[in-house]
């Protein structure tokens, strides 16, 4: 068959006898990217201990519908979005749990989005810098569903939420530079959004201003930390799986997942450079830098 | 994991490592096994390009269980414990001089006591020895702006097993000397063995202070003692300033002082034709200042540049013995010395990493206050590692060592410099769990050299010790 998908497991259980089954679609990545998808379905396993199928899918490669529809599965899980772009085209009705950030159309889509869940951000802030009375992030838009959910949520701690919409790399870095000059000990910088409104020398400049300013400056790359941001909450990919394993079963209850929704990441990943946190005179607790998974 | 290498020199080689992990919650314990086998090396005395090379065989078995518990958020504590057990073993006969010589046994005049050795100095030395470590740290953080850590530790090193037979010196059993042409006559057992059997102990306590002066400003002040069964008493302390300049830059001011303890080769040695050992040595030591800087002008260029300064006391060296061939291991001579050091780092692309450093150093023997020599003057050293492909890996090396002068009194002119360039070529993807690699060392076949001990009159070994021709080696790793 010259379509290259790989079935890779099929396991069988009392739940499958009474119709539970679950087919979750990975993508057939590269090393070092094979990980986060190893430790994503390692996750899911630990929680989600039911009936279900494990199909590798090639990027670029279009899905055997044969091999979807012998599955016959009730649940439709799909890691990433080649994986979730390609069962867009052979299930799209779904009902499908998915970590893809693209626009796939599904009927009844759940999607798991690799942000941090607004109550979790707003502990890990309380936790790492406690007096904390601002966050500021450069975004393409002020409308994001998700920055509202966080708004709302920062201010009922009395923190607040500013936006400084970009569009472009030109935009990004003025938004950055207005930020950082109106910034305060009490703010801090969330540099949230990587792709197009960030590239290395703005980061360095960023990076290199809050020093000077001793500002705060979080970031969702943990590598961002190991050239000087203090904080990186970042997606851990176990955790990420154990939620998807908790959202499966959710969904397999009688009645459920007949809507579509969006969740956030409960638990991250947390790296923590102290020399920062030095620097900006931050009193980091023995039990906040336990919790940290990387201090530098 | 299990690793195999054959070696395809002149001087040929074959090395096997095995490891083994195991983890459960905070403990883990590693064991593994080393076998080297070394023929025609004959170089742990005497000439590598002995013709009738022997065959040592080197077996390490390591055995190290660690445990990490954390009491409560600000206490933690690391315990170490490991079990080492080697030996060296001798397959075929091991050549100490070549066929045809007298070896160094020569009146104070210079003449000859024996006529040729048809077969060479043929000595057969082998050593089995134990090592026990248990090592811990409690470490605590709960005052704010220090974190302390105290240490204890315990070795018990012991040479439980030596033998030997050889065709030369004297026979155990008549007292008199083993002639030219004598058969091999075993010395295990008698006190003429090259090495008797022996242990050593050694406790050692340490307490370490991270002191946060400011928000920029850390001081580390630590101190170590070890005592030792068989030479007494050593107390090192070391402090370190470090001072966060600049988001990117970093200075460290550090002063350390550290020891070696001699080795039982060097305390125990004897009946050897070449060195002797030494029962009353003390421990080296070594006293040092540093001056760092750690620069990133950008995020993928690191800087390093260092400065540094010492003096390196009571230096264990094999002594010429007055009106004879052999020398006996002394803490003899001071030396002092300068440097700097400079390492650059550069992530030039995503799939090319290229690094390198410059190193220049001077130092001087006290006595003498001449270059204390042999040391290379300047070295640079190059790399560029390279992802070809997903899964091929192309990894390319060079080494210049220049500059290095000979000690007072050794006649012989200036050591040759040398550059010497290695190649790698690596597999990740051919085969799962399988890597395979194609290393090519000394890819130009430089001629290159270490510089061989003085001697009197005249050093044992001329012509320095030749380094490795070019040479290629194919390695098979596999990872369960």
């Amino acid at each position: 068959m010259a379509r290259a998908i790989a079935v890779v497991l099929a396991l069988l259980t009392a739940s499958h006898a009474l119709g539970e089954n679950v087919l979750i679609l990975y993508p057939q990545v590269r090393e070092p990217y094979t990980k986060i998808y190893q430790d994503t379905l390692e996750g899911i396993a630990e929680v989600y201990k039911g009936a279900h199928t494990l199909l590798a899918v090639i990027p670029g490669q279009p899905l055997e519908p044969g091999v979807v529809a012998r599955a016959a599965p009730n649940l439709y899980v799909a890691l990433g979005n080649d994986a979730a772009r390609e069962l867009g085209i052979v299930a799209p009705e779904g009902p499908v749990i998915t970590t893809a950030n693209q626009d796939v159309a599904f009927k009844v889509r759940h999607q798991l989005a690799y942000y941090p869940d607004p109550d979790t951000l707003l502990a890990q802030l309380q936790r790492f810098q406690p007096g904390i009375r601002s966050l500021s992030v450069v975004a393409e838009t002020d409308t994001n569903p998700y920055q509202q959910l966080v708004r709302e949520t920062l201010a009922q701690a009395g923190i607040g939420l500013k936006v400084c919409v970009a569009g472009s790399l030109p935009e990004s870095a003025v938004c950055y530079r207005q930020l950082l000059d109106a910034a305060t000990s009490q703010d801090a910088i969330w540099i949230l959004h990587g792709g197009k409104l960030l590239e290395p020398a703005l980061l360095a400049n960023i990076l290199s201003a809050a020093w000077e300013r001793q500002l705060t400056v979080l970031s969702s790359n943990p590598d961002h930390v190991r050239r000087g941001a203090l904080l990186s909450l970042y997606p851990n990919n176990l955790s990420a799986g154990r939620q998807l394993g908790d959202m499966i079963t959710a969904c397999l209850a009688p009645g459920k997942c007949t809507r579509s929704e969006t969740r956030y990441l409960h638990t991250m990943g947390i790296a923590l450079n102290e020399r920062t946190s030095r620097h900006l005179g931050l009193v980091i607790s023995p039990e906040a830098r336990k919790s940290a998974d990387l201090v530098l | 994991m299990l690793r195999w290498r054959r070696d395809g020199s002149a001087w040929g080689r074959g090395n096997l490592d095995a490891r083994f992990e195991l983890g459960y919650r905070d403990m883990t314990f590693r064991a593994g096994a080393q076998l080297r086998r070394d023929e025609g090396s004959g170089s742990v005395s005497r000439k590598p390009w002995t013709p009738k090379g022997g065959v040592p065989v080197t077996v390490t078995i390591p055995i190290s269980p660690t445990t990490t518990p954390n009491f409560t958020d600000t206490l933690g504590l690391k315990v170490q414990g490991s079990a080492l057990f080697t030996t060296q073993e001798v397959e075929r006969n091991f050549v100490l001089f070549p066929p045809g010589s007298r070896g160094p046994f020569f009146t104070p005049l210079g003449t000859p006591i024996f006529p040729p050795f048809p077969d060479g100095l043929i000595g057969n030395p082998e050593v089995f020895e134990r090592h026990y470590r248990l090592n811990s740290v409690l470490s605590y953080s709960g005052f704010a702006d220090h974190q302390l850590a105290f240490g204890a530790g315990y070795h018990y090193g012991e040479v439980y097993k030596t033998k030997e037979t050889k065709n030369f010196g004297f026979d155990p059993t008549t007292g008199f000397p083993i002639l030219p042409g004598s058969p091999l006559v075993d010395v295990s057992n008698t006190p003429l063995v090259f090495l008797p059997e022996g242990r050593r102990e050694n406790t050692s306590v340490f307490v370490q202070d991270i002191w946060h002066l400011a928000n920029d400003w850390e001081l580390t002040a630590g101190a170590r003692y070890d005592h030792f069964s068989d030479f007494g008493d050593t107390t090192n302390p070391r402090v370190a300033l470090v001072w966060s300049a600049r988001q990117n830059l970093t200075i460290k001011a550090l002063y350390g002082e550290a020891f070696r303890a001699p080795s039982f080769a060097e305390t125990r040695v004897q009946s050897n034709p070449a060195f002797l050992g030494n029962f009353s040595l003390k421990p080296e030591s070594l006293e040092s200042t540093e001056l760092a800087f750690n620069y990133r002008p950008r995020f993928d260029v690191t800087l390093d540049f260092n400065l540094f300064q010492y003096t390196w006391q009571d230096i264990i060296q094999f002594i010429p013995d007055a009106g004879g061939g052999t020398r006996t291991a002394q803490n003899s001579g001071e030396q002092k010395g300068h440097g700097a050091e400079f390492a650059i780092a550069w992530e030039a692309t995503k799939t090319l990493k290229l690094s390198g450093n410059l190193a220049w150093q001077k130092s001087e023997d006290q006595a003498t206050h001449e270059d204390s020599g042999n040391a290379p003057g300047h070295q640079t050293y190059a790399r560029a590692d390279w992802v070809v492909s997903p899964g091929w890996n192309l990894g390319a090396q060079t080494n210049w060592v220049a500059d290095r002068n000979r000690v007072v009194g050794d006649p012989r002119g200036k050591i040759d410099d040398y550059v010497m360039t290695d190649l790698t070529l690596r597999n990740t993807s051919l085969v799962p769990k399988l890597e395979f690699a194609l290393l090519v060392k000394n890819l130009f076949d430089a001629h290159a050299r270490e510089p061989s001990l003085n001697g009197d009159p005249v050093p044992m070994i001329p012509n320095d010790l030749p380094l490795a021709g070019r040479a290629a080696f194919v390695e098979v790793r596999y990872t369960p």
